[in-house]
């Protein structure tokens, strides 16, 4: 054995390497049949490719295993007693109550009740129907002056750009005016509703948040399948993907209130070029959507984080002048003042268009 | 170990896809360096006398701290220069490139500079190229350490394993201690408290926040600690041995005492290949001090290129010349029996300034640290995130680095292990699987990488 004086707590008992090779194997396959139904789960969700197929070719025989020896049951009401639902999407699901758990709910006016509003993807236009005309429809109408009593209700939703603009979100606001409520989650999207439902979430955001304002920032994990929540699946690459798409896009527009405000900020550009060329798509896909709805608006980032040939660039002057960095080292989140950037950008749209009072800002 | 050669050539080919795994572009630095190091330990062993020795010296380790320079310090230094060429309305003298850190890199350097160090002051004998190049790339210190000693792990390699005798209850205690402090502990109070408030500090009552500095004492270790245990427990699974690398650094009763007990191979590190040759304490009482701040001034640097480093740098820096200087006007040894009393004083003030300074490692700005402190007094309201569990997490986190000084407890807890180690491979796998299982239960979805792959 190595030297005794490297590690003092050593040499309580040892084993030939057999003995140890035959616990390892005995641990991992316990562990598997444990713990298949939950990993067949998560991997049934995971992006297409080769290791989703592999993935699944390996866990679900086992998983079905697990099920006929009646382990899959006794494992799973394990998860429930220590709060976890085995059958909940691998992206988990929104808890609102928790979400507000200790936190004081600010009141609305009454007189801002108002009922949903459906949206259509512009490739399938509802025949009784004229489409919107900006010029004749006033899209933006004022958002309500906040007091302490009955505070802005501001949702923020969306991948983890949205989880760092939420942060940012809440720095920027006076917490005695503005309510922020900050649900991105890590690694969803729009594309795949198997895995985490944003628009079954924004469903229940509205019902029980009702929000003044939703800020969206998401996307950037979509580069996959559109999976509905009926389990229709387009593939990636199919010529139906992109009217698949404008379809969630225009269910989770569908599922906010008409009272809500939408404030919708486009993808960045980020350092892997194939990725910002289709972001660029999807960010002319959002905002061709948003001209359906009243009281929305697209925020355009591109060019804030963009060099001169419209390419990534991780330094940029900040707001006092300074040359700061302006994205994190993935090359694709960004850093404190990054995200404080995109904020400046949504309240310009949130002040010019719906008069949004300064006195929110801290 | 009949087949040594090929289990060498093995082994390194293994660490080298292992580390191909994060960047395969950048499998060629470690190469570099490993190429650099040996070339440098040749040419310094190789020349007498001692100034020509020295001259190769300098010259192997400043070309094997090139790269870390380049990747850790490069962006730093172009931004500061871009705003202090800005302030005289002159543009950007460097170009702005943002170069994304190796994995592992501070270690390997780290280590592969003491490999030259040690052949200069004669201590070792230059190795084998495959020696060296396993040593630097052995996956199970690779990417976060522990700094283990040229010294320490080729000998090593150069004995027969013993294939026959694996401490499996030791290195098993090791990995599953390690995954529950990580994928439990730090990632339940990561999310659970210490994120939303650094994200937001003035969002957040002033109990909020000092439960989150809390919070972040025990994140950072069962975080960093929690890697060691498990890179010691694999290494031992191969037959072997690392160095320790935690000591229950809570309980330490001074600064001094916190490094004897925190990230401990770099502390020797730093003591062994920076302090002692910049004097130690054998010289001046002012060099004393100028050396102490140094020595911490650039082990905070060697976490970070940002004020916030080296302020966390200068405040353990300035803490611990403090108690040199205590120590010396009143000719207190640290060892002195204390009573109880006394020695929950110093773990307590000891434990409140290590916290404070967690607060700058954490931050990513002075700003935000400083928007941290401020909130710590001026938020008087109700908690909004600190809940029974957290509170319970952090405070029994706190009371098991004290297990160690129960005499009793400590030994049960090893003959419990001991029993694992000795029962049939059949117990041994059920107990782990259910282990593993409890472990991934409980620990929240989607847990984050460890916080030292960023240094």
């Amino acid at each position: 054995m190595a030297d005794p004086t490297l590690s003092p707590e050593k040499n309580i008992a040892s084993t030939s390497w057999l003995r140890a090779c035959l616990a390892l194997f005995i641990c991992l396959g316990l562990w598997l049949l444990l713990s298949a139904p939950r990993l067949e789960h998560s991997a049934s969700a995971s992006p297409d490719g080769l290791r989703r197929t592999a993935a699944l070719s390996i866990l679900r025989p086992v998983a079905r295993f697990s099920e006929a020896i009646g382990l899959a049951d006794a494992t799973a009401a394990i998860q429930t007693a220590f709060g976890k639902d085995p059958d909940e999407p691998p992206g988990g699901e929104l808890d609102l109550e928790e979400e507000l758990a200790g936190e004081e709910l600010p009141p609305l006016p009454p007189q801002e009740i108002r009922p949903p509003v459906k949206i259509q993807p512009p490739d399938q236009p509802r025949p009784d129907e004229k489409k919107a005309d900006p010029q004749r429809s006033p899209r933006d109408t004022p958002l309500r002056r906040p007091s302490e009593r009955y505070r802005l209700r501001v949702a923020v939703v969306g991948d983890s750009l949205a989880q760092g603009l939420g942060d940012a979100m809440r720095r920027t606001f006076r917490s005695s005016l503005v309510h922020v409520l900050d649900v991105g989650r890590l690694a969803t999207g729009l594309a795949r509703a198997d895995y985490f439902d944003w628009v079954d979430a924004m469903g229940k955001i509205s019902r029980r948040y009702d929000p003044d304002v939703v800020v969206v920032m998401v996307g950037s994990n979509d580069k996959q399948s559109v999976v509905f929540p009926s389990g229709r699946t387009v593939v990636s690459g199919d010529p139906d993907w992109g009217a698949a798409y404008r379809q969630r896009i225009a269910d989770l527009l569908g599922a906010t209130k008409q009272r809500a405000h939408i404030v919708w900020v486009g993808l960045p550009p980020v350092r892997d070029r194939g990725k910002s060329r289709l972001f660029r798509i999807y960010n002319d896909m959002y905002e061709a959507m948003l001209q359906e709805r009243r009281d929305a608006r697209f925020v355009d980032i591109w060019d804030t984080f963009a060099d001169s040939d419209g390419n990534y660039r991780a330094y940029g002057r900040g707001p006092d002048g300074k040359v700061v960095l302006l994205r994190a080292g993935d090359g694709a989140h960004f850093s404190v003042t990054g995200y404080d950037m995109i904020v400046d950008l949504a309240l310009q749209v949130m002040q010019n268009r719906w008069d949004l009072t300064r006195k929110v800002l801290r | 170990m009949p087949y040594r050669a090929a289990w060498k050539i093995f082994m390194t080919a293994a660490s080298y896809v292992f580390y191909a795994w994060w960047d395969p572009g950048l499998v060629w630095l470690l190469a570099a360096v490993t190429v650099t190091a040996q070339l440098g330990a040749i040419w310094v062993n190789a020349s007498e006398p001692s100034t020509r020795r020295r001259t190769a010296l300098s010259a192997s380790v400043g070309l094997v701290l090139l790269p870390l320079l380049w990747f850790k310090y490069y962006g730093f230094i172009s931004v500061t220069a871009a705003d202090l060429f800005g302030r005289w309305g002159a543009g950007a003298p460097l170009p702005l490139l943002q170069i994304v850190l190796p994995v592992g890199i501070s270690f390997y350097t780290f280590m592969a500079i003491s490999y030259v160090v040690d052949i200069y002051r004669k201590e070792l004998a230059p190795a084998g190229w495959l020696d060296l190049s396993l040593y630097l790339s052995f996956f199970p210190h690779l990417v976060a350490g522990p700094i283990v000693r040229a010294g320490e792990l080729i000998p090593q390699f150069a004995t027969a394993r013993d294939p026959a005798r694996i401490d499996v209850g030791h290195a098993a205690r090791l990995i599953f201690r390690g995954l529950f402090k990580k994928v439990v502990v730090s990632s339940f109070l990561a999310t659970q408290i210490v994120d939303p408030v650094f994200a937001d500090p003035s969002g957040y009552s002033s109990l909020d926040v000092l439960f989150a500095i809390y919070a972040y004492s025990i994140v950072i270790y069962s975080d960093f600690s929690g890697y060691t245990d498990i890179a010691i427990g694999v290494a031992e699974l191969l037959g072997f041995g690392f160095p320790h690398n935690f000591d229950c650094p809570y309980i330490a009763r001074s600064l001094q005492d916190f490094w004897r007990r925190w990230h401990i191979t770099l502390s020797r590190w730093l003591r062994d290949y920076l302090y002692i040759p910049l004097g130690g304490s054998r010289t001046t009482s002012e060099r004393v001090y100028f050396n102490i701040l140094l020595t911490m001034l650039l082990g905070g640097l060697w976490h970070g290129a940002g004020w916030t480093f080296m302020i966390w740098g200068a405040i353990h820096g300035v803490g611990q010349a403090t108690g040199h200087f205590r120590r010396s006007r009143t000719g207190r040894t640290e060892k002195r029996a204390d009573g109880p009393l006394v020695r929950a004083r110093q773990i307590f003030i000891t434990f409140h300034i290590v916290s404070f300074a967690w607060i700058f490692f954490r931050a990513d700005s002075v700003g935000q640290a400083w928007d941290v402190i401020s909130s710590l007094v001026t938020n008087l309201r109700s908690p909004e995130l600190l809940t029974v569990w957290v509170a319970a997490i952090v405070l029994g986190a706190i009371a098991a680095q004290f297990v160690g000084s129960v005499p009793t407890l400590a030994a049960s807890i090893s003959a419990g292990w001991k029993a694992f180690g000795a029962s049939s491979p059949l117990a041994q796998g059920t107990v782990g699987a259910v282990a593993l299982f409890a472990i991934t239960t409980l620990g929240p979805e989607g847990v984050a990488p460890f916080i030292y792959f960023r240094f």
